[in-house]
């Protein structure tokens, strides 16, 4: 005889799923296992589980936990920029030996965020009547889902928080990623062909610029970055980095 | 079978028979109360206790003030209220959380019965016995022969007692090793768990349902719910034990936090609209020794019945109202601040038990 099923519904971001646990009154102590759908059927119909009544003292344990990306602080990061004066100097007698000058040029000034993992986690037990399982569409997920969500939009308190002790910092050990210029866009095939464009002087139109590859100036690693721990002041170039 | 005193104010003392989670400690033998200081755990979180009145208030948004005495049940629907409480959300928690701990069922055979070559509990307390205190014990045999229900309900087992010990004990953290033996974080909670199985009458609020023809489904009474909660955590911070099956089963666990929302009807002058959420430890655990608490909560919602007064309401019945007027606890147990201890099983004394734990 059926005298009690006791289930936990996992309901969380990631992952929705059931598990039902033994323990309570569990299967050691003879008790049958049924699905959601059977146990519904066997309030709806108790003969056919071999049972006089209906199942009674119905225990559902609803768990939801999440685990939540927090922005903790924002840091302000400067990345310097480099400016270069090159002068080319010819004439007919003469020529001047080519110089460079660095110019001054104010940084750029972005923000990274710092992001902490907290597992937000929030259990609720209800005890069930054969009315309610029989009246509710779905599997006993949704209905932990449900009963969940009205639960905590009712008092945000009602959740544990507790820091991980993930933290996602994006401001900490950045780096630099080379990536080839994109091509650019095709021009619109014009539906005719069009007419030479110069009209004299023999120059062919220009070509389209080479792919080149950006060069970072040396100068440029091992600037400041102020308050991030002697990182380096690179691009924040963090694809792929995320640890989840 | 039960029998079954109903009152709802005072102290019970309920003989039972194999009655559930609970399984009889709680309901008296005529023990006295606890007066060896050695044997009386503390439940006041180190700020002290005793009796008194509770006076409602610290939690957040609002000032409490639950009732002069958490025994009281019935109602007054005229005259003075039996307690006010105040218009608002509190929350308020006990300074001592307790622990959780598998609940031993009484089918279950693993208190004396070792397994793959390891010996059981009350093998390894038997061993103890023998070696440190020069005493036979026989507490595994005990146990076996007098004890064990291979076909007792389903749901009856040692969870009375785990309430009281969580609520009482220090929770054991790590194993400790006394000689070859080694007593492991399970091993010290079933150990804890067997000397608060027989305990002295505890005072309950609202009566245990039966099933008999004559039993109140209803209690315990939401306004006497409520009252726990005033003088008890939000007044006290301390934990108090439900029942949280309305039914005939049993299953105690002790409700450490609660949040509660008491909202004026629009409409209604004489009725208060409350929202409670009540915090549990479960003994649900899947691993016997984990170390800490498994959060369980419960949500009830009734209307207390009497008068507002300004941002206050005198209180003076009650009614559960939607799911939970079948959803809601079955009866609430004070836990005092000291306890006698002793066990079902005559082998298992409190003091060996304490030296097995270094306490």
């Amino acid at each position: 005889m059926l005298k009690h099923i006791a289930a936990a519904a996992l309901v969380s971001t990631f992952a929705l799923g059931a598990t039902a646990f033994a323990q309570g009154a569990g299967q050691n102590a003879g008790l049958k296992q049924l699905s959601w759908q059977q146990l519904q059927s066997a309030c709806q119909n108790p003969a056919a589980f071999q049972s006089q009544r209906q199942p009674n003292a119905i225990r559902l344990t609803c768990e939801d936990t999440q685990l939540v990306w927090e922005a903790e602080q924002t840091d302000n990061v400067e990345m310097d920029n480099s400016r270069q004066i090159t002068a080319s100097l010819s004439s007919d007698k003469y020529y001047i030996i080519r110089q460079d000058q660095a110019v001054p040029m104010s940084v750029s000034q972005t923000m990274c965020p710092r992001f902490k993992e907290v597992q937000v986690s929030f259990t609720q037990s209800f005890s069930l009547s054969c009315q309610e399982i029989q009246s509710f569409q779905g599997n006993m997920n949704d209905f932990c889902k449900a009963r969940l969500d009205s639960a905590v939009k009712g008092n945000q308190q009602l959740a544990t928080r507790t820091a991980t002790g993930r933290v996602y910092d994006m401001c900490a050990a950045p780096a630099l990623v080379n990536e080839p210029p994109k091509a650019p866009a095709q021009p619109a095939q014009p539906s005719q062909p069009a007419a030479p464009a110069q009209s004299g002087g023999g120059k062919a139109a220009p070509a389209a610029p080479a792919p080149v590859q950006p060069v970072i100036p040396s100068r440029q690693l091992g600037a400041r970055r102020p308050g991030i721990g002697g990182q380096l002041p690179v691009l924040p170039g963090l694809a792929g980095r995320k640890s989840r | 079978m039960a029998i079954r005193i109903v009152t709802t104010s005072t102290i019970l003392a309920i003989g039972l028979v194999g009655a559930g989670c609970g399984t009889g400690g709680f309901f008296g033998d005529g023990q006295p109360d606890c007066e060896q200081t050695g044997d009386c755990p503390d439940n006041t979180g180190g700020q002290g206790g005793g009796g008194g009145s509770g006076t409602g208030g610290s939690g957040t948004g609002g000032s409490g003030t639950g009732g002069s005495d958490t025994g009281g049940g019935g109602s007054t629907s005229v005259g003075q209220p039996l307690y006010w409480v105040e218009k608002g959300e509190r929350t308020a928690e006990a300074t001592k959380k307790p622990w959780s701990s598998w609940w031993y069922p009484l089918w279950e055979d693993t208190l004396f019965q070792g397994k793959n070559e390891e010996p059981s509990t009350l093998e390894k307390y038997d061993a103890w016995a023998k070696e440190f205190e020069n005493t036979q014990t026989s507490a595994a045999a005990y146990e076996r022969k007098e004890l064990y229900q291979p076909r007792a309900a389903s749901w009856s087992g040692l969870c009375d007692a785990w309430a009281l010990a969580a609520i009482l004990e220090p929770e054991p953290t790590r194993p400790v090793k006394r000689g070859e033996l080694t007593f492991s974080v399970a091993d010290q909670k079933a150990l804890l768990l067997k000397t608060y199985e027989k305990v002295p009458p505890l005072k309950f609020v609202g009566s245990r349902f039966n099933g008999e023809w004559d039993d109140v489904y209803e209690d315990v009474l939401p306004h006497e719910l409520h009252r726990v909660l005033e003088t008890e955590l939000i007044g006290r911070k301390r934990a108090f034990i439900i029942d949280e099956d309305a039914g005939p089963e049993v299953w105690n666990e002790p409700a450490w936090k609660t949040i509660t929302r008491v909202e004026q009807d629009p409409k209604d002058k004489s009725v208060a609209h409350v929202r409670t959420w009540l915090y549990l430890a479960s003994p649900h655990v899947e691993d016997r020794n984990f170390v800490g608490m498994v959060e369980d909560t419960r949500e009830y919602t009734y209307d207390l019945k009497g008068k507002w007064q300004g941002d206050r309401f005198g209180v003076s019945s009650s009614a559960w109202t939607d799911r939970s007027q079948w959803d809601h606890p079955d009866y609430v147990i004070l836990v005092p601040d000291r306890l006698a201890r002793g066990s079902h099983n005559p082998q298992i004394r409190a003091e060996f038990v304490d030296r097995i734990r270094g306490r």
